[in-house]
């Protein structure tokens, strides 16, 4: 049977930065005992150990700036990039991590919902909060197809 | 009308920061800055909110040390309410305190330090990272992943979350140990171990080949500020302890006296402050914090690998505090190995699994002040509030705050010791960076503020014309 997890990233008290939180909470619900579901602030190089038992991964965040697009779904490649200083690893570069490290690929998506307000609290702006309903369908429908 | 402060962009890792170089005439270095270009958002926030909600805002200004600000935020709320707070509570917070400490410190030295190290700063940038070290040492990045899992799990066994974990209370914690819980992560412990251990090799293997670029790389004299418990090293309780450019003794206080001793400097160049010994007025009374400066004013370690290990580190400084800016990185493997000593005490001790973890009080004081040493060094939180309990005013003094000074010194020592302007290689600013990365700064909790990290690296000729930018990611 195939094993996806959904991991939802961001900052809750950035109002639409927390979106990937809702998201996986949400499918946490509804779904809670066929899809894996983990929340965290953000990616670290741990998530390797838990990622290397999926077949299917799907990171979903917040995007901002200048795209026009107010749900993005990007199929991940296996590519790292490094980092100065941060201890943030971006998705493709955990899935990079995963590959050489356990010599494991799983199949890996990024959702990213835009936000138009990252300022202090909890509520997502109204845009936010559609397309962040709409990527819970789009998320089960991408797991049906995998 | 309500005013509205905009905040962009924003998303989740640690903060804007920028150097920048300015040559002279002959292309040598004339001077150098390390700016951090956040704008502080927290202290703000939080006025007008409940004391006790704090304990769950503060670790959201970070994704790395949020444990440091959840039990820093705990302790200012202790005091806010007068209690102590039963035995088996302040292990329990100490204990998801060391696993933080295991978590931080291992992904640093093995993620972001290791390649300098097993590479050199000289080496291809394309290899040197975490997945250039996977390519020759597979053995040694499976065990970084573990020891940051551990340290993750701990916080997550007391927790419930890794991340943002929801545990301290105002009085204590909200959940005794289980037996279960303990046994499983006291069954890893000699694995963890081992692989610090491992890590403490591979520095000091380090060290003995590169020795000469140790005793040149941003050494400078300064003040140290740490936590000490009965003279030696503390992480979680204590008091804190000051010393001077020989180790001297300057100060000694608990924590919550600390507006009478530091005092933050500004500087129109960088959001970040300076902090520096009121006595001693800026810049003389600047100090450095983190694994480096506790070393430096602790006179021993309560742990035995760990204190083996110390008395090493001292002897690099016949007696005076250790200044060479790279042996943070041997300092914070040394307390890694102390982090997972003192977790085993920890769960030995026969109070660990009692029930007894939270004190009422029904008391409200008008102030309290929490001290910890988090991962990147001494973290004050200060909150006063109204008869209501309402935050009336919060300061927050933050580890990489303190080192702001340190960082902006070393990044002109290394760019005046290795950066040609006439000669440019990827490899002398690579050594910049790396002067940076030694301090193991977290931006967006010294600012407060959140938001994607590109470190700009500008170089400016002697007419200020821009000659070079390069970024990372």
């Amino acid at each position: 049977m195939l094993r996806a997890i959904v991991i939802g990233y961001g900052n809750p008290s950035r109002q639409d930065d927390g979106v990937g939180h809702y998201v996986a909470d949400k499918i946490d619900q509804l779904y809670n005992n066929q899809i894996d579901v983990l929340i965290c602030h953000q990616l670290g190089i741990e998530l390797v150990e838990t990622i290397k038992d999926y077949d299917v991964v799907i990171f979903v965040d917040a995007h901002a700036g200048e795209r026009s697009t107010n749900l993005e779904i990007t199929m991940l490649e296996s590519i790292y990039s490094t980092s100065a200083f941060t201890h943030f690893v971006k998705p493709n570069s955990l899935i990079a991590l995963t590959e050489n490290l356990y010599r494991k690929k799983p199949k890996a998506f990024l959702v990213s919902i835009n936000g138009y307000n990252f300022d202090f609290g909890t509520e997502f702006s109204p845009e936010t909060q559609k397309w962040a309903d709409i990527a819970v369908k789009e998320i089960l429908k991408l797991i049906d197809q995998s | 009308m309500a005013k509205k402060i905009a905040i962009e962009p924003v998303t989740r890792i640690e903060g804007h920061a920028r150097i920048t170089i300015n040559l002279g005439d002959d292309g040598k270095v004339e001077n150098a800055y390390f700016h951090v270009d956040q704008f502080r958002g927290f202290e703000k926030f939080s006025e007008g909110r409940m004391y006790y909600e704090m304990i769950q805002i503060t670790p959201r200004i970070c994704g790395i040390c949020p444990v440091s600000h959840h039990l820093a935020a705990a302790k200012a709320c202790d005091a806010i309410i007068g209690v102590t707070i039963p035995r088996t509570a302040t292990l329990l917070r100490e204990l998801m305190h060391m696993g933080q400490m295991i978590q931080s410190h291992s992904m640093h030295f093995f993620h972001l330090a290791g390649p300098d190290l097993l590479f050199s700063f000289d080496a291809d940038p394309a290899i040197r990272n975490v997945a250039g070290i996977i390519k020759v040492n597979p053995d040694l990045a499976l065990k970084a992943v573990k020891l940051r899992k551990f340290g993750q799990e701990v916080i997550q066994h007391l927790g419930t979350k890794k991340v943002h974990p929801v545990f301290a209370v105002p009085g204590g914690v909200n959940s005794a140990l289980s037996e279960e819980k303990r046994d499983i992560i006291y069954s890893q412990i000699d694995e963890i171990a081992s692989y610090i251990l491992k890590g403490i090799s591979l520095a000091k293997h380090w060290v003995e080949d590169n020795m000469d670029i140790i005793k040149n790389f941003a050494v400078f004299p300064s003040g140290y500020m740490g936590l000490v418990k009965d003279g030696a090293l503390e992480l979680y309780d204590g008091q804190v302890r000051l010393v001077d450019k020989d180790g001297n003794l300057l100060e000694q206080f608990d924590g919550s006296d600390y507006l009478k001793y530091i005092g933050e400097h500004v500087e129109d160049w960088s959001y970040l402050k300076f902090p520096f010994y009121r006595k001693m007025g800026y810049p003389e009374g600047v100090y450095r914090v983190g694994p480096l400066a506790r070393l430096n004013v602790a006179e021993r370690i309560s742990t035995p690998m760990a204190n083996e290990e110390f008395k090493k580190f001292k002897e690099i400084g016949n007696g005076k505090p250790v200044e060479g800016t790279l042996w943070y990185h041997y300092a914070r493997l040394i307390e890694d190995l102390y982090a997972i000593e003192r977790l085993k005490e920890i769960l030995d001790d026969p109070d660990i699994l009692s029930t007894d973890i939270r004190a009422d009080s029904l008391q409200l004081g008008s102030q309290g002040v929490g001290c910890l040493e988090a991962p990147r060094g001494t973290l004050f939180h200060h909150y006063q509030v109204d008869e209501g309990g309402r935050l009336t005013k919060v300061n927050l003094i933050i580890a990489s705050g303190h080192n702001n000074w340190s960082m902006s010194k070393s990044v002109y020592e290394v760019a005046k010791k290795y950066v040609d302007g006439n000669n440019l290689t990827e490899g002398m600013l690579n050594r910049v960076e790396a002067a940076i990365r030694a301090h193991d700064p977290c931006l967006s909790c010294s600012t407060h503020a959140l938001g994607q990290m590109p470190i700009a690296i500008e170089i400016y000729d002697s007419n200020g014309k821009l000659l070079n930018k390069i970024m990372r990611g």
